[in-house]
């Protein structure tokens, strides 16, 4: 969902295309939560802010200026949401789970990948989770983070070499 | 893994990633082939890229249900229509958990938007523009705060305030017996003292600058931050209050307990009369996860014709003694040419700061860390090395003396010649604020802040020590706000000794105690050293707080521009105990400034780091 099609997707959303909204949740979603979820590093914090951003996003389209740039002005959305919330975790305890993990996700193997990936930094993690999240799309990457290709190529090795890194270490 | 392949590491993550050219895949294949340790490294990598796509197919349950639930509330909102002058109840799906909340305030205004083509939350969020227009209208504004404080032994205190937002005067008063009043217009300050029983009126330089007066905007911004935040419920309702017809908001949070049960963490709830869109009341309650209510305000706005004209109407004794500490003329003339000076600072240049730290063996200053800041009005940016420190005459040796060649020597050579301990980058934009940092060697910057903040002027901290958001190095160091903060029991005054009068300079002293005579003796001042023949840049000041510290900084040497902008070219600073001879901390900074600058591509954006 690049290029014309994404514009045009935001376009008619801004006209009150109904058909349209449910697109653009569909072509997003994926991306706005590898943001949270680098952001905030818990899936189910990652999933309120998600909703949050994709439901903000479409009461606030009117505000978006140019149609291309829906991607990099949704996760600019997104990072304030997850700015806020880090603010408001700070002062109150965060949410338990509400949702029964998959057995994956209780195994040494993700225990030491979380790990790994809080202690990288948050450009990296960002990259990795748009990356892996996202069908593995640098065009993609590039336009949410409004960025050349290369500048995408160019993070996801380093990102890779540093992850590599924090696993050796552990 | 030998040299040869640390840089063919790069290739391999290339190869992992699919982005290596296909005639370079053939070269490195044949290398891995051969070699065990580039070989292992390409396993590991394919061993990550395989965990990682393990991660996210283990997300993508959860991704499928954020769709979901986001599609199905478009959808119920696609499918409903609803009037918003109309008494709307928006419908709080609690027993559907906290999450699906804020999808039903959505709901409701997605109804809207489509229905009436507008975009903004006309039923849930409350019209803030009108309530500011419509307070800017109004003579007074009459507020009665009360707080509950069940655990500090009282039932309750209150205070009042009353507002005239065209006289910018403010009259305050507690059932403590406090009274005040403040004068954004003549910038004083009149309290009642209660255990000198003394009416005192004190100077606030700060009340010149109009950010400081109350107006509409700053009483509702608040509220209109709290609504906008995305509280988990947000309700509208329709109602009376004080015999008007009343919109009631209301914003409601949610905490977890560490056993993981749902508690009401606060409540926000905001009443305006519904035709003349004025606040009437607001509440705020906030719990802490026991339950037990920490904070408990209550406000109630009316509008009278007549508010007090002195603090004698609200009750203050007419046998209370008076100390007039109001500013003179002369004062006032002062401060505005500081003030004048201020502003006529350069706001577009780039300077280099070079500070050497005062080292008592070396007995000179030895010089340990060189800034350049890019200012470009609003747009302003500070790259920080610290590096081993050097003498003056190796600095020079290696970089210069002059803005050119040390800049020269600062884009090509620095890096190389110095040994770093760490660096900082601050960059300020118009919607931005970040703060990155490095250790000396590293090549990936860790941010320690990165925020978002729309709009021009005070964005991000308002300060970061001398990194100040709204006002450029150059002016913070020729005209520091330091003057411009003081509180209402501070007399500010102007005063001579020996410095002033020998360097023909206006002195200011700001205390809170007639007893402060800046001779070093006692503390709780200030001095401040005003050269009217330099624009009134601050030339000295001495800080002495209460404890047994104090403060100097010093302009040794004045700088001119071009354009005929004096600036400080060499400064002073020193920090010590009052009793500890010499200073435990003195610095030497040397400014080099090119007033016409042209800033390099993308110096102030945030994604272009140093090397």
């Amino acid at each position: 969902m690049q290029g014309d099609s994404e514009k045009d997707l935001a376009a008619r959303c801004r006209a009150g295309d109904k058909s349209a909204y449910a697109d653009l949740v569909r072509a997003y979603s994926a991306r706005v939560f590898a943001i949270c979820m680098a952001m905030l590093g818990n899936r189910h914090d990652a999933e309120d802010v998600a909703q949050q951003t994709l439901l903000k996003s479409l009461t606030g389209i009117n505000g978006l200026r140019h149609d291309e740039q829906f991607g990099a002005w949704i996760s600019r959305i997104a990072r304030n949401l997850c700015i806020d919330f880090i603010r408001k975790r700070r002062r109150k305890p965060s949410l338990a789970a509400r949702q029964a993990d998959p057995a994956w996700l209780e195994s040494r193997d993700y225990r030491e990948l979380q790990a790994a990936l809080a202690k990288l930094p948050e450009e990296s993690k960002l990259t990795l989770m748009l990356y892996y999240f996202d069908a593995r799309s640098t065009k993609n990457i590039a336009a949410m983070l409004d960025i050349s290709q290369c500048a995408v190529q160019t993070r996801l090795c380093r990102a890779r070499r540093q992850l590599r890194k924090l696993l050796d270490a552990q | 893994m030998q040299d040869n392949c640390k840089n063919i590491q790069g290739q391999i993550e290339e190869l992992v990633a699919g982005s290596l050219p296909a005639e370079r895949a053939a070269e490195l294949q044949a290398h891995i082939i051969a070699c065990a340790a580039c070989r292992a490294y390409l396993e590991a990598l394919q061993a990550d890229d395989k965990l990682l796509g393990k991660f996210a197919e283990a997300m993508q349950p959860t991704i499928a249900r954020l769709e979901n639930s986001v599609i199905e509330a478009i959808g119920d909102a696609r499918s409903g229509e609803s009037d918003a002058r109309a008494s709307v109840s928006t419908t709080i799906l609690k027993s559907r958990a906290a999450k699906f909340a804020a999808a039903a305030v959505v709901i409701v205004a997605l109804a809207l938007m489509m229905h009436r083509g507008n975009s903004r939350l006309d039923v849930t969020a409350p019209a803030f523009a009108e309530m500011v227009e419509a307070m800017g209208k109004v003579a007074w504004v009459h507020t009665v705060e009360t707080k509950h404080i069940r655990d500090k032994g009282r039932d309750e205190e209150w205070v009042f305030y009353d507002y005239s937002y065209k006289a910018k005067l403010v009259f305050g008063k507690s059932d403590k017996g406090d009274f005040s009043c403040q004068d954004y217009i003549s910038c004083t300050e009149t309290f009642y003292d209660r255990e000198a029983d003394t009416i005192v009126s004190g100077y606030r330089p700060e009340y010149h600058d109009p950010w400081w007066h109350p107006t509409p905007q700053s009483l509702v911004e608040q509220w209109k931050k709290d609504f906008e935040k995305g509280r988990t419920v947000v309700t509208h309702q329709i109602g009376e209050q004080d015999g008007a017809v009343a919109d009631i908001y209301s914003s409601t949070d949610y905490g977890t307990t560490k056993q993981g049960s749902r508690y009401m963490a606060s409540e926000f709830i905001l009443i305006v009369d519904r035709n003349k869109h004025l606040p009437l009341a607001t509440s705020f309650k906030f719990w802490m996860p026991g339950g037990t209510l920490d904070t408990d305000t209550d406000t109630k706005y009316s509008y009278p014709e007549k508010g007090p004209s002195d603090i004698y109407e609200l009750g203050c004794a007419k046998t209370a003694k008076v100390l007039d500490n109001s500013p003179t003329p002369e004062l006032l003339q002062a401060v505005a040419g500081y003030r004048a000076g201020r502003e006529s600072s350069p706001l577009r240049y780039i300077a280099i700061l070079v500070t050497g730290s005062y080292n008592e063996s070396a007995e000179s200053y030895l010089i340990n860390s060189v800034e350049v800041h890019y200012c470009d009005d609003y747009l302003q940016r500070c790259d920080l090395c610290f590096f081993e420190p050097l003498t003056q005459q190796q600095f020079i040796e290696k970089a210069g003396n002059s803005f050119d060649s040390i800049m020269k020597w600062w884009t090509s050579q620095a890096k190389v010649d110095l040994r770093i301990s760490h660096e900082k980058v601050y960059l300020y934009g118009q919607e931005y604020c970040c703060w990155l940092h490095r250790a000396g060697g590293s090549k990936d910057w860790v941010t320690l802040y990165r925020g978002y903040s729309p709009g021009k002027g005070r964005i991000g901290p308002r300060t970061l020590g001398r990194y100040v958001v709204y006002r450029n190095i150059l002016s913070e160091f020729g005209w520091t706000d330091w003057l411009l903060k003081t509180t209402g029991s501070w007399k500010v005054s102007l005063a001579e000794n020996d410095y002033s009068t020998s360097n023909n300079l206006l002195c200011i002293v700001v205390s809170d105690k007639s007893s402060f005579t800046g001779d070093g003796g006692a503390s709780g001042g200030s001095l401040f050293y005003l050269n009217p023949q330099r624009n009134y840049i601050c030339q000295k000041y001495e800080l002495y707080p209460r404890s047994n510290r104090c403060y100097f900084r010093e302009v040794l040497e004045y700088g001119q521009t071009d354009m005929g902008q004096w600036y400080p070219r060499k400064i002073l600073t020193r920090e010590n105990r009052r009793d500890v001879t010499p200073p435990e901390r003195q610095e030497m900074i040397t400014v080099y400034l090119d007033a016409d600058p042209e800033f390099p591509q993308g110096i102030f954006d945030p994604d272009k780091l140093p090397k």
